[in-house]
């Protein structure tokens, strides 16, 4: 039996989007959190500048260290999305799993 | 989206993809650990004054110590595992951090301002290729901006102490977010 991509689209676009709305409020939720505390911290190295508690070599280091904290923040949002990604794609997959395996006749999926 | 529909299911070719390691305890537990004992000593180093004897880097290096062995240990267990570049790549970032605190503490980045773009860039290098310097002296060779032998009686500023704890307690807590992400990824799989 050959199969209908037109019937098979939605359903998986049903579990992708069922996917994208449980899980992006969250990861957005902790991109948007950590985001802040970065400005929060950028803040804190101007201010204790000015207020001459570092010295402007203190500042130069504690910056340099920040941009390897947004680093690893963003390293995290990003394995976040492949998580998102691989979850959208297993939904989709599972959702059509029934009807590919019993066109084909074997369990492909 | 047809395309990729077929292209979807002629890859999968079995149950379910995974993009990203499992979930890993270890390192969970040791982005933890090592999170409360550096929230630990930055608490400690602050309560001291300005200039005060224990704020001195020989009276802190035991500790530099631990915390440079703890997060070569998660790295080097994060580089055992499958699919985990991400979070290798995060514990690289936390180990380079320590290394520029170590440097500071150490009174080794006076004069980091007036360096050049190319030699900041090249001690920047240096600090990624031989980490964490736990000797008492500056080397240029682990990303002094100088040679300065026998650095044990520096002292750290409070300033300085009070934004570092604060990085360190971000760094750590993104390597443990992505691990929770992780988690949930992996029971999501199993379902």
């Amino acid at each position: 039996m050959a199969l209908n991509v037109n019937e098979l689209m939605g359903p998986m676009l049903e579990a992708v989007t069922g996917v994208f709305g449980k899980r992006w409020p969250k990861m957005r939720d902790y991109a948007e959190g950590e985001t802040r505390k970065l400005a929060e911290s950028l803040a804190q190295i101007a201010q204790l500048r000015v207020s001459q508690e570092i010295s402007e070599d203190e500042a130069r280091v504690l910056l340099e260290m920040q941009k390897n904290t947004a680093r690893a923040v963003l390293l995290a949002v990003e394995g976040m999305g492949l998580l998102l990604a691989e979850q959208a794609i297993n939904a989709a997959l599972a959702a059509v799993r029934g009807t590919v395996n019993g066109a084909l006749r074997f369990p492909l999926l | 989206l047809a395309v990729w529909i077929a292209a979807l299911l002629l890859i999968a070719g079995c149950r379910s993809i995974q993009l990203v390691s499992d979930y890993d305890e270890a390192t969970d537990r040791g982005a933890a650990e090592l999170q409360r004992k550096m929230s630990d000593f930055f608490s400690r180093l602050q309560t001291f004054p300005r200039g005060a004897e224990e704020l001195r880097f020989d009276r802190s290096r035991e500790f530099y110590r631990q915390a440079a062995v703890d997060l070569n240990a998660l790295r080097v267990r994060a580089g055992g595992i499958r699919m985990n570049l991400l979070t290798l790549e995060q514990l690289e970032l936390l180990e380079e951090n320590l290394a520029q605190v170590v440097l500071t503490h150490k009174g080794c980045i006076e004069g980091l301002s007036a360096l050049t773009p190319e030699q900041a860039e090249a001690r920047q290098q240096a600090i990624r290729q031989q980490g964490v310097d736990l000797t008492m002296d500056c080397r240029v060779s682990h990303g002094a901006v100088a040679d300065l032998p026998d650095r044990g009686d520096q002292v750290i500023s409070p300033g300085f102490v009070a934004n570092a704890w604060r990085q360190f307690d971000q760094g750590l807590g993104a390597v443990m977010a992505f691990e929770l992400a992780k988690r949930r990824g992996e029971n999501a799989r199993q379902r």
